[in-house]
């Protein structure tokens, strides 16, 4: 599933990423790649962005840009 | 051995003069070294530790991106430290990140200190491979070891320098520790540059070939000289959108020809 | 550059590379990122030993406050409703503090320079002090500053910047701003009054170039506090039945007129620049370091005062050009100089042709100078707790005796066993005087003997009164001087007026009259809106031009008052502002700050007079309109962000 589908909570697994544009190279160079663990924390209050955890590092990004990742859910 | 100069408080009126031979070695009148890292790694507080108030700021030509530099004294050198706007990575999709290439790339720089956060090691090693390709002299400065400490982490800084074949020093620069044997191990680096570091980072089977082959093309490029094959091999696979400035609009040598 | 075969274009050979291998592209790119980050995460397992894993750190508690759904904008409208609080409020009042010490320090350097004339000043005089003027009103922002820089480099410092972008992102977002605009917007008068001059400077934290841009050009639309003022006055003066609902009108149309430009803009002029992608590393909180701070924080307050400075001080120099120049032909100066006489022959008459006085304040130049001494001493002469034995008193006495009289309306004040005392010290040296032969009476032997106070006293009627002692004919000249007071402003002033209309400025003024009645601007109003642009002092003058034109019996109607507030709404802050945007993203770039707003201004101004006109509505009436329109524009720009150029 995309990881913006997430709940807060739930941890995951990158299963594949859309490394297109420049979105897509940042996400490669915060470790967004497959494989890597990802915890979702929480949704801003206003929904959008997303904050999780990904390689000890909190990492915030839009729904649109979490789109690009597609996860599978751990615990 | 007899350094008159130890013990100075530092002062930026105050250069070596021809009467003091200093060891055996030739120590010039001044070296430069650029600070890199990724962002929030602490990379300014480590610098503004270095140079206190002997800082300058300007613009890089043609970019509203900060140009920071400062001199640090060391043993009476004065070290001229540039600290690189702080990059996640080494491709020019940002302002920031090919202000960095640039620098590092056509300045005469003796020596590159990538300043990394201990507790962050993994995202911070993503970018020494990158300065590693860029076969300068390099070391690495390791940053918020205390906090590293205080997570539950312990770094250990021999296997690790071992591991990547650069010498680290451990700081905390907010107060002040280890900043004297960085200063020490800087100014040694500097005045004995070693070869390039030993590691270089394998693509896995696949990508390895095609890297190889890119390089081998690339040498019949007029390309500047003090760029390395293998470092724009791997930025033109990385598909960094501007890799064209560091080619020569001059005629190339041989045609590129065609693979398939 | 050949383009034969054997020398493609640089680009070209990229490209070719890329195209003529079986690799794909965006394979590669994965595979290396992998294979860093595999690397990586082996020899941070080989290096790296964790003694207590899973750790709740103080930033996880910390957030899980600050961007809690409900604490967290909570917090963070405190924490922005604090920054205004601290940098514009406190911030203001403390340049409130400083301005004294800068009007000395501006009254210092002018007392090297010539001294002010009756009528006219020497031109080295009214250049500096204009200048000066203009450079000081830029310096006063340093209070600012200072406490902005500060709050800002905390912020950035200890982690909470990101942390605010990510709450604020989805609201400006579809309006091609950023969370971080939040900050520069409210600095500058977002909601209330503020200032943009520090508004623009904060904005130096948003990295991505498009919100910025977007953030700085829809600055100028904001409330800066100089216009409040005038705001309060036009209501007062237009729509004294809804002061309340104009000011909330007033002060809340910015909010939208941001918006929904900055969509437009967004869509059109910046279509090209791109948008960074969002993902955003959010830093652990630390405590900020100071010398980080204050290394930033001194840096970035001297490279403002060394850029906007000198090129204000360029400016000013101009615009004095332009509003003086061409001078005054001499058939106006004639009639100016027969005014003058006029008035002196008026004075003479009034303080009594045979009044002593008048042999030491009898031309026009010695008019002024007596007018600048009370000047100077305005303040000692206005404190009725010093009396005549002051040292302060006796320092103003003994510079100019018969001057120091004239201001004090022909009276020393003293308490009456001193006035006593005076009195006989008088007599006395009177006596001593007359005991004298001639040659040491011509000598000024007498001035040795006796004190200076006593010494200048001899010779003048003087009569005791209850307050000390008077001389009558001194307060006969001290009511004649306040009246040639009044007819030397008169004069000044419509000679200033007619160097105005004379003026490069003026004929601009007077040339683009024909377009400018449309929103029912007149020349002066024009040349008026055109120099408050250099200093926000001269906002003030233009409304001193306004009541001219009432006086004059032009009527202004409630349409005239919501054309000029929308334009003024709209007219860009100040000098300043437009170079410290230039310092910040160009010129070009500043230049469209200032033009656009003024071109909307006027649109949306002659819409508001010519319409409302020709409909017969009410000043409110049109404002509402425009408010609707301009409420509903935000909204279709909030829902059409399909349109917005993708990262």
């Amino acid at each position: 599933m995309e990881l913006e589908k997430v709940k807060p909570g739930m941890r995951c697994r990158i299963v594949s990423i859309d490394p297109s544009g420049m979105a897509g190279k940042r996400l490669l160079d915060f470790g967004f790649i497959p494989g890597a663990h990802v915890e979702i924390v929480r949704n801003a209050p206003l929904a959008d962005p997303i904050e999780v955890v990904l390689h000890q590092t909190l990492v915030s990004l839009r729904h649109e840009e979490a789109k690009k990742i597609m996860v599978e859910v751990i615990e | 051995m007899n350094n008159p100069c130890s013990g100075c408080p530092g002062s930026i009126s105050c250069l070596p003069t021809e009467e003091e031979p200093t060891e055996n070695q030739s120590i010039a009148d001044s070296y430069t070294v650029a600070f890199a890292g990724q962002p929030n790694v602490g990379k300014s507080t480590l610098f503004n530790a270095l140079t206190g108030v002997r800082q300058f700021v300007a613009n890089y030509p043609g970019a509203t991106v900060e140009k920071r530099s400062g001199i640090a004294m060391v043993s009476g050198v004065p070290l001229t430290i540039v600290d690189l706007p702080g990059t996640y990575s080494l491709t020019s999709y940002s302002l920031e990140e090919k202000v960095a290439v640039d620098f590092l790339l056509k300045q005469p720089i003796d020596l590159i200190v990538q300043v990394a956060d201990a507790s962050n090691l993994i995202r911070s090693l993503y970018l020494t491979f990158q300065l590693l390709e860029l076969e300068r002299p390099i070391l690495m400065a390791l940053t918020m070891t205390d906090v590293a400490r205080a997570r539950g982490m312990e770094v250990d800084v021999e296997k690790l320098s071992i591991e990547l074949g650069i010498k680290i020093i451990a700081t905390v620069a907010n107060r002040g520790k280890g900043l004297q044997e960085l200063k020490r191990t800087m100014i040694d680096s500097c005045a004995k540059p070693t070869k390039k570091p030993g590691f270089s980072l394998d693509y896995g089977p696949i990508l390895e070939p095609v890297i190889q082959k890119t390089t081998e093309e690339l040498a019949t490029v007029d390309i500047s000289p003090s760029i390395p094959l293998r470092w724009m091999a791997i930025k033109i696979w990385e598909d960094d959108p501007d890799l064209d400035r560091f080619i020569h609009s001059s005629q190339q040598k041989r045609r590129i020809h065609a693979q398939r | 550059m050949p383009k034969d075969n054997l020398s493609p274009h640089p680009s070209k050979i990229v490209e070719d590379i890329r195209k003529n291998s079986e690799m794909d592209i965006q394979d590669s790119q994965l595979t290396i990122a992998q294979a860093r980050y595999h690397q990586a995460q082996l020899i941070v397992d080989r290096c790296v030993r964790e003694i207590k894993p899973g750790q709740r750190t103080i930033t996880d508690r910390l957030d899980a406050v600050l961007c809690n759904r409900i604490a967290g904008p909570i917090f963070l409208l405190f924490t922005l409703f604090l920054v205004y609080e601290l940098a514009i409020v406190q911030g203001y009042r403390l340049s409130g503090l400083l301005t004294p010490l800068m009007s000395q320090v501006q009254t210092g350097f002018l007392s090297f320079l010539p001294a002010e004339g009756f009528i006219q000043d020497p031109v080295i005089t009214s250049f500096f002090s204009w200048v000066f003027q203009g450079v000081f009103s830029v310096l006063v922002y340093i209070p600012i500053f200072v406490i902005l820089f500060l709050i800002i480099a905390v912020m950035e410092d200890s982690g909470y910047m990101a942390r605010v972008a990510f709450i604020l992102d989805r609201v400006f977002r579809p309006f091609g701003l950023h969370g971080q605009s939040a900050l520069p917007l409210i600095l500058s008068g977002l909601y209330i009054g503020g200032c943009a001059v520090p508004g623009v400077m904060a904005t130096r934290t948003i990295k991505d170039k498009h919100a910025r841009l977007a953030t700085i050009l829809i600055i100028p639309l904001m409330n800066c506090m100089a216009k409040i003022p005038f705001f309060t006055l036009m209501v007062g003066l237009f729509f004294p039945g809804s002061m309340g609902l104009m000011m909330f009108l007033i002060s809340t149309i910015t909010i939208f007129l941001g918006l929904s430009i900055s969509s437009m803009l967004s869509k059109t002029i910046l279509r090209k620049v791109e948008r960074a992608p969002f993902i955003m590393e959010l830093p652990p909180y630390h405590i900020p370091s100071v010398k980080n701070v204050m290394t930033r924080v001194i840096e970035r307050t001297w490279g403002f005062i060394k850029k906007v400075v000198t090129i204000v001080a360029v400016v000013m120099a101009v615009l004095f050009f332009l509003l003086n120049y061409p001078a005054l032909g001499t058939s106006e100066e004639m009639m100016i100089d027969s005014r003058v006489t006029e008035a002196l022959n008026d004075f003479y008459q009034a303080a009594g042709l045979d009044n002593p006085y008048l042999l030491l304040i009898r031309t026009p130049d010695q008019i002024a100078s007596y007018l600048s001494y009370v000047n100077r001493h305005r303040s000692s002469i206005q404190d009725r707790t010093l009396d005549f034995l002051s040292p302060v008193h006796q320092d103003f006495f003994r510079e100019n005796p018969s001057f120091y009289l004239i201001a004090n309306g022909g009276t020393i004040r003293l308490s009456s066993q001193n006035r006593d005392q005076l009195w006989i010290s008088i007599q006395e040296a009177n006596n001593i005087y007359q005991s004298l032969s001639p040659q040491d009476q011509a000598s000024g032997l007498l001035k040795t003997m006796i004190e200076p106070s006593v010494f200048y006293l001899i010779g003048r009627s003087l009569v005791a009164t209850h307050e000390g002692l008077m001389d009558p004919q001194a307060l006969q000249v001290s009511q004649a001087i306040r009246q040639i007071q009044t007819q030397r402003r008169m004069i000044r002033y419509d000679r200033n007026e007619e160097i105005l209309m004379g003026s490069f400025l003026g004929s601009v003024g007077k040339w683009v009259e024909p377009i400018t009645k449309w929103a029912g601007f007149d020349w002066r109003i024009n040349v008026g809106l055109i120099s408050a642009f250099a200093a926000k002092e001269n906002v003030v003058a233009t409304l001193g031009v306004l009541y001219r034109d009432m006086d004059d019996g032009i009527d202004a109607t409630p349409l005239h008052g919501a054309a000029m507030i929308l334009f003024m709404i709209l007219y860009p802050p100040c000098l300043a502002t437009i170079v410290t945007i230039a310092a910040q993203i160009g010129w070009k770039w500043a230049v469209l700050a200032t033009v656009y707003p003024i071109v909307i201004g006027f649109l949306i101004a002659g819409l508001v007079f010519s319409l409302g006109t020709l409909l017969g509505f009410t000043g409110v009436t049109m404002f509402l309109v425009v408010y609707a329109g301009i409420a509903t524009l935000t909204i279709f720009a909030a829902i059409s962000r399909k349109r917005l150029p993708k990262p």
